[in-house]
């Protein structure tokens, strides 16, 4: 920590004078800003697509197969731009890669349905099915990937605030708790390794049942039914439309500004030091898709 | 020592595992990847995990923690004191089919995979059996059972000794500013004041210097500024119109942050340092 910004205080993000686009996010600045017309033209320079679906999930939170395997398709085609499935997946992968897929492996673990119709469609866009291999972990699989797929579950961290995106490669790094506490404002780096960079082509968060508060152990009672799934190529802005509906979902919960703890500052670092994608949310374009109510965002 | 407790084999026709998997400091992330902290950041001697089942129902997790002493039991249930008391052990709060209870040197967390009337049922018998079980005997830590009882908002209380803990409570800055460490006693709280809410936080150091040098660190990096003399209140208005009041006595630090008027701040800080010192009735 003590070779960047040293003696960042809780003030600062008051202030907005660090991490000043997380500070929005979380509404930690003293005086929110509304948005200046300037702002509202500005170019935006990523686009995350959320789709949700009311019959995600049951009552008991067990995943309606056949809802999620549309939902796929549907943001799949959306991120890719194309109007068949198969096509959309072809653009990020070809029949001579080997594809490692990247779900969140325990303590609010990415939903088994999600990860077994990634490769469903996978295969069915012509990936062999030995050349899709599970690269989560320290084993160093995912050495031998020539793509990285994320889909990690959407989940707060009491550690480093949030634990979605960035946090899915943590294992890729070798020691994780080297990336803790304030340590994990480095999370960026993991992606910048030599047998990772380059390798991410699309993202793809399970959103069904997030996790607002204390992961990664859960408590129950801050998971709720988001119905969700959210992708896009830019794994930044992918993490910061993340970080926006859990930070509203938490401010809801409590009908007052409840902001994540400790601020999640590996995603403003992630953009602007290790420029892995845009974190600034004035930047990026959110199309929704599907079930609208309690959206977030 | 292990301690010696019974875990019902059977319970509403839901069935445990045979025998525990026993998780200690040199395994815990094996367990749990990126939890076992909050275990460590406290007194953590072991911890022992049972699972029971039964036919097309929701499972049921059960983990007995032992701690190295009750004031650290109570500090990881005061994690999230936020939930119903559902009368199980010293204390215990529940909520959405998770069940926390402290009870000595033990913490319990008992978790049904999805929460239906016979799984709350079940668990919750789980938890009174063990509970029954269990040395009793716990006694809150001093700081928490000091605190000033006026305006208290129980839910709010959190009791812990390293600053990872207070970055999630409260994050204050990326450095160790007020010099935590496990030695240190800690407690957090919000409080109604008269004009809204304010938020304590108590320090407690070892005798020596450490108490001054955490104060002059604090207001350094925090407030650019030398700290009060000992026994003296200091009061800053800073973004965001809150104010930020801050008492050193002897070993103890006691900082109001996010108060809406000087006079809410000093008139909590007067309270909370009569009460530490002298005896109060927190929680």
């Amino acid at each position: 920590m003590k070779d960047h910004a040293p003696g960042i205080t809780r003030r600062d993000f008051i202030r907005g004078t660090a991490f000043a686009a997380l500070s929005t996010t979380l509404g930690m600045k003293a005086a929110a800003e509304s948005p200046s017309a300037a702002a509202e033209e500005e170019k935006f320079t990523s686009t995350v697509f959320i789709v949700r679906d009311q019959k995600a999930l049951d009552d008991l939170h067990r995943v309606n197969r056949e809802a999620a395997s549309e939902m796929l398709d549907k943001v799949m085609c959306a991120v890719a731009g194309k109007e068949d499935a198969k096509a959309a997946w072809q653009t990020f992968v070809k029949p001579e890669d080997t594809v490692g897929l990247m779900p969140t492996s325990h303590l609010n673990a990415t939903h088994n349905e999600i990860t077994e119709l990634v490769r469903e469609k996978l295969t069915g866009a012509g990936i062999p099915a030995k050349n899709i291999v599970n690269a989560q972990g320290r084993s160093g699989v995912h050495k031998t990937c020539t793509v990285l797929m994320p889909l990690p579950n959407l989940k707060a961290h009491w550690l480093t605030g949030f634990g979605t995106v960035l946090k899915n490669y943590i294992q890729l790094g070798g020691n994780p708790p080297a990336y803790h506490a304030e340590n994990s404002k480095d999370l960026g780096r993991i992606w910048n390794m030599p047998d990772v960079k380059g390798k991410t082509k699309v993202v793809i968060v399970d959103a069904l049942r997030p996790l607002f508060d204390k992961g990664p152990q859960v408590d129950p009672q801050y998971l709720w039914h988001y119905n969700g799934i959210i992708a896009g190529t830019d794994p930044i802005a992918v993490e910061a439309v993340c970080v926006k509906i859990v930070q509203a979902k938490r401010n809801a919960f409590k009908g007052e500004s409840w902001p994540l703890s400790p601020p999640p500052i590996c995603l403003e670092a992630a953009d602007k030091e290790y420029h892995l994608g845009c974190s600034d949310l004035a930047k990026i374009k959110i199309v929704r898709m599907g079930w609208e109510e309690g959206a977030l965002v | 020592m292990r301690a010696t407790y019974e875990v019902p084999r059977e319970v509403n026709g839901w069935v445990r595992t045979e025998h525990p998997r026993r998780v200690t400091a040199a395994n815990i992330f094996d367990y749990m990847d990126g939890a076992g902290e909050l275990y460590l950041a406290y007194a953590f001697v072991g911890l022992d995990v049972w699972k029971f089942t039964r036919a097309e129902a929701p499972e049921i997790l059960v983990e007995i923690y032992e701690m190295g002493n009750s004031a650290d039991a109570f500090g990881v249930l005061s994690f999230d004191l936020g939930g119903e008391e559902v009368g199980v052990g010293q204390k215990s709060v529940y909520g959405a089919g998770l069940l926390r209870f402290w009870q000595g040197r033990h913490f319990a967390r008992i978790l049904a995979e999805a929460e239906t009337p016979e799984a709350k049922a079940a668990l919750l018998d789980i938890g009174k059996s063990v509970a029954s079980d269990l040395p009793g005997g716990g006694t809150l830590p001093e700081l928490v059972v000091r605190l000033p009882e006026a305006g208290l908002l129980p839910e709010s209380v959190h009791y812990f000794h390293r600053k990872m803990c207070l970055d999630y409570f409260y994050y204050l800055a990326d450095d160790n500013i007020l010099n935590l460490n496990k030695e240190t006693n800690a407690v957090i709280a919000d409080y109604r004041t008269a004009s809204g809410k304010a938020k304590l936080l108590a320090v407690e150091y070892d005798p020596g210097d450490s108490c001054a040098e955490a104060s002059r660190s604090f207001h350094a990096v925090y407030l650019k500024q030398w700290p009060p003399g000992d026994g003296a209140i200091r009061s800053n208005e800073i973004e965001g119109a809150q104010w930020v009041s801050s008492l050193r006595n002897a070993n103890l630090l006691l900082i109001v942050f996010e108060g809406e008027s000087q006079k809410d701040c000093e008139e909590l800080l007067q309270a909370a340092v009569s009460s530490l010192t002298q005896g109060g009735k927190g929680l």
